[in-house]
């Protein structure tokens, strides 16, 4: 028996209330990919749920001491390396190739605290472990952004909404057009580059995404279908004494205990953080902007049952095929896919389930996206360049 | 035995951090205190080594019958001494996760004196998930987390007479108390409770010798029945002048309260310790019948302790927003883990996995748990 209220059944009454008084924001064009996105019929949507379901149970009764192993091994590397990092930069007095490993290992240190440990974590991958410290609840990670608001626009908004235009924020993140679902606007014509700025500020995007779209700096009321989770002043707090922190860390402390390699450990600390923020940049656009990755709109999703929901996140997320350590670097989000359709399971499991989602996809019909890294970027591209122009004719330039 | 714990997690060195030191490690390592930062890496040479708990090898594991064991612990240095009578919180890593129990220290602090060692007895659960694992999983030279001793089930004043009351495992802590006692001016008398073979029965009656103040009444439930005023008046005529130490299974510890409150004994001279609840894990669907019940939740937010009535159907965040609570929340199908809370006490079950939980300490998800039993939770 379930016992499951789905949020789309019954919205808070603020929900309910503003998603009656806003209108919604006319399509400028009336083929989105939202219209070509398969339907399946009823029973369909019930198996799935099914077979879904089952996969997941299947995996979940497997998790155990392994998983336990994995993500203390991969904390472990991540502070080693950190560590290392840090000391082998200063070392780069004597010679300079010791300040490019330095660079190296805190780069990788930094990618697998916000990948691998950092975003799993705190999906509550591990929270079965009953550690003190390995949980969603009391984890923070190395990045600027705090974890409460990354929790709230993250797990909640994005995971429940997904590729849902006008709930998830994540699509596009306010600043880039990437469908037809929303109107062309000057900017979006150098959007490739606002997308470039975006990927090397990444961190301070996320940081500052709850505060965006809850206008935490501005007197205006918060966007449509928000529920703010804070005050403005408390999200303003909480960004300002992350944000505080992680400054304070990378360009006061380090600095200036290194005494004469003030600059070059300055430069480095900013040069691994910008590595990263490009590298998470990079993953997560492969995740959710190829070329096949399908919107949907508010009312499509009304009354949503979990097989529908499973249906949208397998439309909404796509892969990339790669080797172990690339799928490690990405925290797993290579599984997108699966990630979006079981977030709490924990990320490593999710090689194993890619071939049965695969099949689940196949039986039902349902697109399953995947590619090589290299391609998949590549469509990424296309669909910014695509959606910087206002679009006439949807063969304009060919794509999709 | 088992003894409900009602304080959180022990803390190992509960010096109160400055919050400077602490804005520093949060800043530095992304964590509240420097401990938790390192703790990984220190595991990485010692083995279950904790910033919060002691370390204890297991040296001994020994069937003293059927169904109960004894597990010898050799805590780590520094441990500090426990008081007879007195439990700790035994965590234990079972397939990936910590799994905390509480159970009295059975042995005598003359023996730890001696081998730096103390003893558990444990009876086993058919349907609990720790004690069958404990028996079973638990292996020699293997390392588990112990907090530092608690409780307040110990001899104050050794000058006054004592009734001691015990069921079942719930002689654990008394024969630490007893074996621990050289000299007890005060009168003794244990009257003891046993469905079948009475636990440590040779040891406790050596101690008569040296105890010249103890006599022991072994009372076979089967064959005697249960605990009535007239056996007590009969075993211990002058009850109502002595202090009452009172260990035993919930059944145990309810009608002797109620005896010995009829006989005019204050609350205050009735020293408990007390049993775990024992829960059958059900199956999904009587579990579900089972949450139909009424359930006491206490809810602790921000320091407060908020009462709350369940009513059936309700998950824990309907009750809690019914409660005016405001509690933080997301998705309400549990898969964006916004709504996740501390259970400090009671189980709960997951209406997405129809799993029942642990009874410790635990992180659950409000929007799909509903209650098994009185709870507490902290939002």
């Amino acid at each position: 028996m379930n016992t499951q209220t789905f949020p789309t059944q019954q919205p808070s009454e603020f929900e309910a209330e503003r998603a009656d008084t806003q209108p919604k924001e006319p399509s400028l064009c009336m083929t989105s990919p939202t219209e070509t996105a398969p339907k399946l019929s009823e029973a369909a949507y019930e198996g799935l749920a099914q077979d879904l379901d089952a996969l997941r149970e299947e995996t979940l009764a497997k998790v155990g001491q392994k998983d336990a192993d994995y993500i203390r091994r991969i904390i472990r590397i991540e502070r080693w390396s950190g560590i290392a990092g840090r000391i082998t930069m200063v070392l780069g007095f004597f010679h300079p190739l010791f300040w490019v490993a330095g660079v190296a290992l805190l780069a990788l240190s930094k990618i697998l605290n916000n990948m691998e440990v950092g975003h799993n974590v705190l999906h509550g991958q591990y929270d079965w472990m009953n550690d003190p410290y390995i949980n969603s609840k009391t984890f923070d990670w190395n990045i600027v952004g705090d974890t409460d608001s990354w929790k709230q626009v993250h797990n909640y908004e994005h995971h429940t909404y997904t590729n849902i235009i006008g709930k998830d924020r994540d699509f596009g993140y306010g600043l880039l057009r990437l469908s037809n679902d929303l109107p062309w606007r000057l900017k979006n014509t150098w959007q490739i580059f606002t997308y470039a700025l975006l990927s090397l500020l990444f961190e301070w995007g996320v940081a500052y995404h709850e505060l965006a779209g809850d206008r935490a700096f501005s007197k205006k009321t918060p966007g449509k279908n928000r529920r703010p989770r804070l005050t403005k002043a408390g999200i303003r707090k909480a960004f300002f004494s992350k944000a505080g922190k992680q400054i304070f860390k990378d360009y006061i402390f380090f600095p200036i205990i290194s005494g004469p390699m003030f600059l070059p450990v300055l430069l480095g600390n900013l040069l691994a953080n910008l590595i990263r923020n490009l590298w998470t940049s990079t993953i997560i656009f492969c995740g959710h902007f190829t070329e096949d990755i399908h919107t949907f709109k508010e009312e499509d999703c009304k009354n949503e049952t979990k097989g529908q929901w499973y249906y949208r996140q397998m439309l909404g997320s796509s892969n990339f095929e790669g080797k172990r350590w690339f799928h490690i670097l990405s925290g797993h989000l290579s599984c997108q896919i699966e990630h979006h359709l079981f977030p709490d399971v924990p990320a490593h499991r999710y090689l194993d389930m890619a071939p049965e989602v695969r099949k689940i996809a196949a039986k039902y019909g349902i697109p399953y996206n995947t590619g090589r890294f290299s391609s998949q970027y590549f469509t990424v591209l296309k669909r910014i360049l695509k959606y910087s122009f206002p679009q006439k004719s949807p063969s304009m330039l060919s794509v999709g | 035995m088992n003894t409900l714990s009602k304080k959180n997690f022990s803390v190992k060195n509960q010096k109160p951090k400055s919050k400077l030191m602490r804005l520093l490690n949060q800043s530095l390592v992304n964590n509240a205190s420097l401990s938790s930062y390192y703790e990984p890496l220190i595991q990485s040479f010692i083995p279950a080594w904790s910033t919060r708990k002691f370390r204890a090898k297991v040296t001994n594991i020994c069937r003293i019958s059927s169904e109960v064991i004894t597990l010898s612990l050799k805590p780590s240095g520094q441990w500090p001494c426990f008081q007879a009578g007195q439990y700790i919180e035994l965590t234990v890593n079972q397939n990936g996760a910590f799994v905390t129990r509480c159970f009295s220290i059975s042995s005598s602090t003359t023996h730890w004196t001696k081998t730096g060692e103390i003893e558990l007895t444990v009876r086993e659960q058919d349907q609990g998930r720790i004690t069958p694992w404990l028996i079973n999983g638990l292996k020699r030279n293997q390392y588990v987390q112990i907090s530092k001793p608690k409780g307040d089930f110990i001899f104050h004043n050794t000058q006054r007479d004592k009734l001691l009351i015990a069921g079942g495992t719930g002689i654990t802590p008394i024969k630490s108390l007893l074996s621990s006692t050289n000299k007890h001016p005060g009168k003794l008398d244990l009257i003891y409770f046993s469905r079948d073979t009475h636990l440590f029965k040779e040891q406790l009656n050596s101690l008569t010798e040296s105890l010249d103040t103890l006599s022991i009444h072994l009372i076979n439930t089967q064959q005697q029945g249960h605990l009535t005023s007239e056996l007590l008046k009969d075993l211990c005529p002058d009850a109502k002048q002595r202090q009452i130490y009172l260990c035993g299974p919930t059944q145990l510890s309810d009608s002797a309260t109620q005896i010995l409150n009829a006989l005019g004994i204050p609350e205050e001279e009735i020293i408990q310790e007390h049993f775990l609840p024992i829960r059958k894990s059900p199956t999904h669907q009587t579990a579900l019948n089972d949450t139909a019940t009424q359930a006491q939740l206490t809810f602790n937010k921000a320091g407060r302790k908020i009462e709350a009535n369940y009513r059936p159907d309700q998950t824990l965040l309907e009750a809690a927003e019914e409660a005016k609570l405001s509690p933080n929340y997301g998705c309400r199908m549990g898969i964006c883990h916004q709504c996740k809370c501390t259970k400090t006490r009671g189980v709960v079950l997951n209406t997405l996995t129809g799993e029942v939980s642990d009874t410790s300490e635990e992180v659950i998800q409000l929007c799909i748990s509903m209650p098994l039993s009185d709870l507490e939770v902290q939002l």
